[in-house]
């Protein structure tokens, strides 16, 4: 089986969570042929990976977003598409009901022409004539062109690119790569799958109302386009899986056919952990250990803030940050400000570090983060029979306390940024031995029954199979 | 992004093309001045040679070395003085006034190089006297250099010094005319040459001067104007079309075996036709200066608030608001010229019936004269709706148009010499004419088009210097001139380079 995995600004250029479950999956099943289809920011990434590239992997088509530039253009063609498919293309670009395969169509005949000529020609003009007078006739019309002009840029010239054949084109997101998917499919009528780990429209929605590049009336023109892309993913897929039970609604909320989607989670190895164990009760002493990078989006500010009210009642109480600290320097830097300022002792930064070994000398662990998938920290945290005070970001919810099972409780959840409640929670599993140990085996029961890494690629290994017969392979 | 949206701000931008129009209008002033100022001398003489009893071949022979040396020349530099205008305005727009005086000397150099070879081979088999060729010669030459100098006067809004250079120039020449033919007693005819020749050498070296004055830092890119060439040889072909269609008719009749005379060996021409039509051009020449002012005000208001609203961020149906105005200021002045240039045409035309016939003129001639004032009003607002057209950088109207009216004008009245004398003249206004109408149709076309022309405009960039053999062989030339510079350095200019060497040194620390 030939499996084109389409990745956009992860595996094999940078390392976290996306990329590693990329990198589980290609290893998980050397009897299929992988194509990467990798989109990277900039020219200098490419050919650079940060793994290496297994032996199953059979060919990597690299585009960097920094190439695709306007180029050399003809003055305003005039493409004579027919009525039928211009009217297609108006909806398109409106953002209303909308056939794609009318748009791959134009693109696989390249009656478009190079993208540039494209959207410099009186096609485009018009088009965006049309948009221009239906939502934002009192803005500058001139940026409202190069916006607009810039925005479908790298859709276009992604469409002009050729498309690997496979037999299942399975994206890790939706997007520019949920497209190209879709694009795939129709050029070489594989079969596509979406994965999201965390929700793409909604990443971007809130990357373009934070961004400065972007003027404010023009926010709504990006999010709608974001949207249009989620659209054509979530509609030619064939499977859309979720980590989550969250992200599943999101997907359902964002249009996605309730049929299509799958909650797959992540999972963990459980040997890795078997050594661990619980920890025998030491009065005079607790370690609360958090498994993070020392970076903005987990927050360690109110981590600090919560442990420094912690000693107020706990003076025993160590805290133990384990990762990395050169990522941030900056932000490390301010972390240990807040630390002297609090005048809070025993707050240890041991850098990047083997977790397994630190995690049998915790008692129970933090994690304070603004923002979350599915996060591996607390599921390997979990599986080492820790208790955890988590925010309520992304799955920690449900990895605590469970969706639709029986397992029990294995921590605490608080809002995000809430040092006090944070440190309350805290301060309750340090004082009682017993529940955080009950809560830990919770945890550990819950990873066992439905996060274990094996159960995960088994749900990939017969959805690929599946999609593959129905599709006519063998 | 940023760097595309500022494409159409560069092209438009109220700086770069200000410069840009003045120069283009000035040199379309210049194309046309020297015939005027020829046909002023030339009445001149007649009247004037004529009392003192000079021999009357010689003196058709001098009419027509001086009309031959305004003519040719105008059609020598057209095409050259545009591209020379386009850099100097790329130059002021960029801050690189030091790249100006070198190109001067480049240009000078170049155009000589063509403008030379062909004087000379023109003299070469003359049977007229060696002096008189001589000086033929000497005052083709400096009109050729006249011609460059007055591109770039054109950026220096000194009009007043300059017309005090030419008049400095005419007082000199008429001195010297009056020395050579009182004191040295030399030959009248030549003395005219000598002292035209002397009238515009003395133009030509303080034009040069005061170009000195205004660009004292040098840098060595002597003929890089030609690297223009590729990017604007359009704008090269339009010119030098519509100069060489304000004569083409003419030559026309010089294929004429009874209108064609032959002078000496030297010149044709078919006195019968070209006289009526020289003087049928000077009833042309209000049209110029109405459209200079109407231009610089009511049409270039509107034309800057057009880009203003694209370039400075306004909606749609603003744009389009100052859009309609701009078109109807085009329109409007079109018309206001048309019929000012209509009143003036009549009265020409009711001027020459009342004098030409005492200047010698046979009621044909009369006619033909009244014919080529129509031709001309065709002619002149063809003109008018086609620098419109090149306003908005439609180079390829331009070349539609003026492609036209050049092989119009010669093909045209071609035909008319097979026709009979009833014709002659009717050639021309055809060519004016149906150029007009064609102009009208584009600039219709562009105005209704206006934009896809606008907003889908093509995006170029500038490209990193491509490494053609004509690039190549520039850039030689360019290196050569430095050797011969640093040769002649002055202890002064060293020390001036020095500072300013240093100065940028310490710049690049800072």
């Amino acid at each position: 089986m030939r499996i084109c995995l389409v990745i956009e600004g992860s595996y094999p250029y940078i390392k976290g969570g996306v990329a590693s479950w990329v990198n589980t999956v290609i290893r998980a099943f050397p009897e299929h042929d992988f194509v990467l289809y990798t989109i990277c920011a900039e020219d200098k990434m490419l050919g650079v990976y940060k793994y290496d590239i297994p032996e199953n992997v059979v060919e990597i088509v690299e585009n960097s977003l920094e190439c695709i530039k306007f180029e050399e253009s003809s003055n305003g063609l005039r493409y004579n598409i027919g009525k039928e498919k211009d009217e297609s293309l108006t909806n398109f670009f409106l953002g209303e009901e909308f056939d794609w395969f009318d748009l791959f169509e134009l693109m696989k005949e390249k009656k478009l022409g190079n993208p540039t000529d494209f959207l410099m020609s009186q096609n485009f003009f018009d088009y965006a004539k049309k948009i221009y007078d239906k939502e934002f006739a009192t803005t500058p019309f001139t940026d409202f062109i190069w916006t607009i002009r810039s925005m479908y840029l790298i859709l276009f010239y992604i469409l002009t690119q050729p498309v690997p054949e496979a037999d299942i084109y399975h994206s890790v997101a939706t997007g520019y790569a949920g497209v190209i998917a879709a694009y795939g499919k129709y050029l070489c009528g594989g079969k596509t799958i979406i994965t999201e780990h965390g929700i793409y429209t909604r990443e971007r929605e809130g990357e373009i109302i934070k961004a400065k590049w972007v003027k404010g009336y023009w926010k709504e023109l990006w999010i709608k386009f974001f949207y249009s892309l989620s659209n054509c993913s979530y509609k030619h897929a064939d499977a859309v899986t979720a980590l989550f039970n969250m992200n599943r609604t999101l997907q359902l909320e964002l249009g996605c056919p309730e049929e299509k989607i799958l909650t797959i989670p992540n999972g963990v190895e459980l040997e890795r952990f078997a050594d661990v164990g619980v920890r025998e009760n030491n009065p005079d002493e607790v370690n609360i250990g958090a498994i993070v990078r020392v970076v903005e989006i987990k927050d360690i500010k109110t981590m600090i803030h919560a442990f420094a009210l912690v000693k107020k009642e706990v003076p025993y109480a160590k805290l133990y940050i384990m990762g990395p600290i050169d990522e941030d320097p900056d932000y490390y830097k301010e972390c240990i400000q807040n630390v002297e300022m609090l005048g809070v002792k025993d707050v240890i930064f041991t850098g990047g570090v083997d977790v397994v070994e630190y995690l049998k000398i915790m008692d129970f662990l933090l994690l304070t983060s603004i923002s979350e998938g599915q996060p591996l920290a607390v599921m390997e945290g979990l599986a080492a029979k820790k208790a955890f005070v988590t925010t309520n970001v992304g799955d920690c919810h449900d990895l605590l306390f469970g969706f639709e099972d029986n397992f029990g409780q294995a921590g605490y959840i608080e809002y995000v940024m809430d040092h006090v409640a944070i440190a309350q929670s805290a301060i309750k599993l340090c004082n009682d031995y017993e529940l955080r140990t009950q809560m830990g085996i919770n945890g550990y029961n819950r990873i066992e029954a439905m996060y274990q890494k094996k159960d995960f690629l088994k749900q990939y290994d017969d959805l690929y199979n599946k999609l593959y017969a129905e599709k006519g392979g063998k | 992004m940023a760097g595309i949206g500022f494409q159409l701000r560069k092209l438009y931008e109220k700086e770069g093309v200000i410069p840009k129009l003045k120069a283009h209008l000035y040199s379309t002033f210049v194309t046309v001045g020297p015939i005027i100022l020829s046909i002023i001398v030339i009445t001149f003489l007649q009247t004037i040679l004529r009392r003192v009893g000079v021999d009357r071949g010689r003196m058709v022979e001098l009419q027509l070395t001086i009309m031959y040396s305004f003519v040719f020349s105008v059609i020598v530099a057209s095409g050259y003085c545009m591209l020379l205008s386009r850099y100097l305005s790329d130059k002021f727009y960029n801050n690189e006034v030091e790249d100006i005086l070198p190109s001067l000397y480049g240009a000078i150099s170049v155009i000589l190089l063509i403008a030379g070879p062909i004087g000379a081979y023109f003299y070469y088999d003359s049977t007229l006297p060696v002096d008189h060729r001589f000086f033929g010669y000497v005052l083709f030459i400096e009109l050729v250099i006249e011609m460059v100098l007055a591109v770039y006067i054109s950026a220096l809004d000194e009009y007043k010094r300059v017309s005090f250079s030419f008049l400095y120039g005419t007082i000199t020449g008429i001195v010297a005319y009056y020395v050579l033919v009182v004191f040295v007693k030399y030959d009248y005819i030549v003395s005219v040459l000598i002292a035209f020749s002397i009238t515009i050498g003395v133009v030509d070296s303080l034009l040069l001067m005061e170009i000195r004055k205004h660009f004292i830092n040098k840098s060595n890119k002597y003929f890089n104007f030609l690297k223009y060439y590729t990017k604007f040889y359009l704008i090269f072909f339009i010119n030098f079309f519509y100069t060489v269609g304000l004569y083409a008719h003419d030559f026309a009749f010089w294929t004429h075996d009874v209108l064609r005379h032959h002078v000496a060996e030297t010149f044709i021409y078919a006195p019968y036709y070209d006289f009526p039509a020289f003087y049928a051009f000077i009833s042309a020449i209000p049209t110029l200066i109405i459209f200079v002012v109407k231009v610089e005000t009511d049409f270039f208001e509107q034309y800057t608030n057009y880009f203003t609203m694209i370039n400075k961020g306004a909606c749609y149906e603003d744009i389009e608001v100052a859009k309609k105005k701009m078109s109807l200021t085009i329109y409007q002045n079109i018309v206001y010229i048309m019929q000012m240039q209509l009143f003036f045409s009549l009265v020409g035309i009711i001027v020459g019936m009342l004098f030409l016939p005492i200047a010698g003129f046979t009621s044909e001639m009369v006619t033909i004269y009244s014919l080529s004032v129509i031709g001309f009003y065709f002619t002149i607002i063809m003109f008018v709706v086609m620098t419109m057209i090149l306003y908005f950088d439609d180079k390829k109207s331009g070349l539609i148009i003026s492609g036209h009216f050049v092989i119009g004008s010669f093909v045209y009245s071609y035909i008319t010499t097979l026709l009979g004398p009833a014709f002659y003249g009717l050639g021309f206004i055809c060519a004016g004419a149906i150029s007009l109408v064609i102009a009208f149709h584009r600039l219709d076309k562009y105005l209704k088009e206006i934009d896809y022309r606008i907003f889908c405009m093509a995006i170029s960039f500038e490209k990193e210097e491509e490494n053609t053999l004509f690039n190549k062989a520039i850039n030689r030339f360019n290196k050569i001139s430095i050797i011969k510079e640093e040769l002649t350095y002055d202890e002064e200019t060293k020390e001036e380079l020095k500072a300013e060497l240093g100065e940028g040194t310490v710049e690049k620390e800072a």
